[in-house]
């Protein structure tokens, strides 16, 4: 484990809506379109904080996970680091390619294969089509999935679909993985061999970031948990 | 602009599977696959053929019905499935938009590259047409790839900001619907500009559109070459619309995520 940063949070804030339409009339749209002039630090009445004043570092081949109850931000803060959305203030820096594994087998279409689906797949998760190639063999050997990879993945069950997703997630290249919730994927044998592959990746230098409101997986799993609650960081363990 | 390039560049192999994601799913199941493509303008060809023909006999070229029609019908089917396309395509692909980040202009842009794979193949039918009617090919045939590239970046900049805008309110989509049959009218398909008088025929020409289905009968059926000073003027204002669409498409992008 290398002192370098791989992620770093400033002073992060994040603000979302509770209303369904986030805009309240076209008229205010356009007026917001033209002037930036609305101070961002103050809510309006249909405004929360999904984060408040979140700062924190996480070294290269360090792995973190987020500990915390149904909204209390870890989610968001998966998605400040993979850029998918902006925070309202503060800054979040990262260095290295990331995979991001919040959602096993985004882009899976029911009408195709297995295999075609791979290659959908793994592409979203940034890899290229030849790399995609070169592992494919591994990924489904590693899914067990040899004899139904022609199929369309609609006639999967849902075990299966979530093995074939979490193989492709797991054969990604990355410098940091986050993962969400997924762990808790296939039987306990396939877990085993999930976790396995993360000690591997852990020797391999590689950053986890890794949430759950399962508090003994991440202590088995991580350097250091970070306890979450209602958008703040509240203790650091480990 | 050159950095978002770039972006899209790294990009290339995910734009690659998407399209052929889009192809595969829309002929998994069909029978007659491809030839689809080809179907919907040669039935709007053959209707247009009866009507002025038969129903409601009218003078309205010179040249034959059939290749009068379906040279306009070219650029338009590629116009309007492209905005079919593409205007429902960021709201459809939520659950990438909300979990994966990448390139969101990657979404629309596929949508016209699958529309585009269909107007080449409703070109090779033109040719077919071409020599039927003994239309000789000429060197002025060339004036087809800029202005098919044209009508790319007319499409694309159209594309993207109402697939941007169909994220914030839903709405845009029956406005797209709307404005593509109005457009229709607005477009000289069914009729020629050259039989149209000065005030309303400049303002047919504030559709890009016009100038690119005027543009196409001229270097194929009429065999003359494009007055370059129009290319000039038409290049411009589309580029200076599509410059202005991806700066706003950027703008837009940045709360995607957000208020999908």
């Amino acid at each position: 484990m290398s002192s370098e940063p791989a992620v770093i949070f400033t002073n992060v804030w994040k603000k979302y809506s509770k209303n369904a339409f986030f805009h309240k009339s076209l008229r205010e749209d356009i007026i917001n379109i033209f002037s930036h002039s609305t101070d961002k630090s103050e809510l309006k009445s249909d405004e929360f904080w999904a984060l408040r004043n979140v700062s924190f570092q996480i070294n290269k081949g360090e792995s973190v996970g987020l500990y915390g109850h149904n909204g209390a931000g870890k989610s968001t803060i998966l998605k400040l680091i993979t850029s998918i959305t902006a925070p309202t203030l503060g800054t979040v820096h990262v260095d290295g390619r990331i995979a991001p594994l919040l959602e096993i087998g985004a882009g899976f279409h029911p009408d195709l294969s297995g295999m075609e689906n791979i290659f959908v797949n793994g592409t979203i998760l940034g890899m290229s089509i030849s790399e995609v190639r070169r592992k494919v063999d591994t990924i489904v050997d590693f899914a067990e999935l040899r004899e139904f990879i022609g199929m369309p993945v609609k006639k999967y069950s849902s075990g299966m679909y979530l093995r074939l997703a979490f193989s492709i997630a797991i054969h990604s290249q990355a410098d940091i993985f986050l993962i969400d919730e997924v762990l808790s994927v296939g039987d306990t044998q396939f877990q085993e061999r999930c976790f396995q592959c993360i000690r591997e990746m852990q020797k391999a230098g590689i950053t986890i970031i890794a949430v759950s409101h399962n508090e003994d997986l991440l202590k088995s799993l991580c350097h250091r948990i970070l306890y979450i609650h209602k958008g703040e960081i509240t203790k650091t363990s480990g | 602009m050159i950095s978002a390039f770039r972006e899209l560049w790294q990009f290339r192999d995910l734009f690659f599977v998407l399209i052929w994601r889009e192809i595969t799913i829309r002929y998994k199941h069909s029978v007659l696959g491809i030839l689809w493509a080809v179907i919907q303008p040669i039935s709007m060809m053959t209707v247009f053929v009866i009507i002025f023909t038969k129903i409601m006999p009218v003078t309205l070229s010179a040249h034959p019905y059939p290749l009068f029609f379906y040279a306009a019908l070219l650029p338009w089917t590629f116009f309007s499935t492209s905005l079919n396309y593409a205007t429902p395509v960021l709201v459809d692909n939520y659950h990438l938009i909300t979990k994966i980040s990448f390139p969101r202009a990657l979404l629309p842009l596929t949508c016209l590259a699958v529309a585009l794979v269909d107007l080449l193949i409703s070109l090779v039918f033109f040719f077919i047409l071409l020599i039927i009617y003994n239309i000789p090919v000429s060197a002025f045939m060339l004036w087809l790839f800029p202005l098919m590239g044209l009508l790319f970046l007319f499409t694309f900049g159209t594309s993207l900001v109402v697939s941007s805008l169909n994220v914030y309110y839903r709405d845009v989509r029956h406005v797209t619907t709307l404005l593509i049959q109005l457009m229709f009218f607005a477009t000289p398909i069914f009729y020629s500009t050259v039989a149209i008088q000065p005030p309303y025929r400049y303002l047919l020409f504030a559709n890009p559109l016009t100038f690119i289905v005027e543009g196409l009968r001229t270097c194929t059926l009429d065999q003359k070459a494009i007055p370059s000073g129009e290319m000039a003027g038409a290049t411009v204002i589309i580029m200076v619309f599509v410059v202005a669409s991806w700066l706003f498409f950027k703008r837009m992008e940045r709360r995607f995520a957000d208020v999908i």
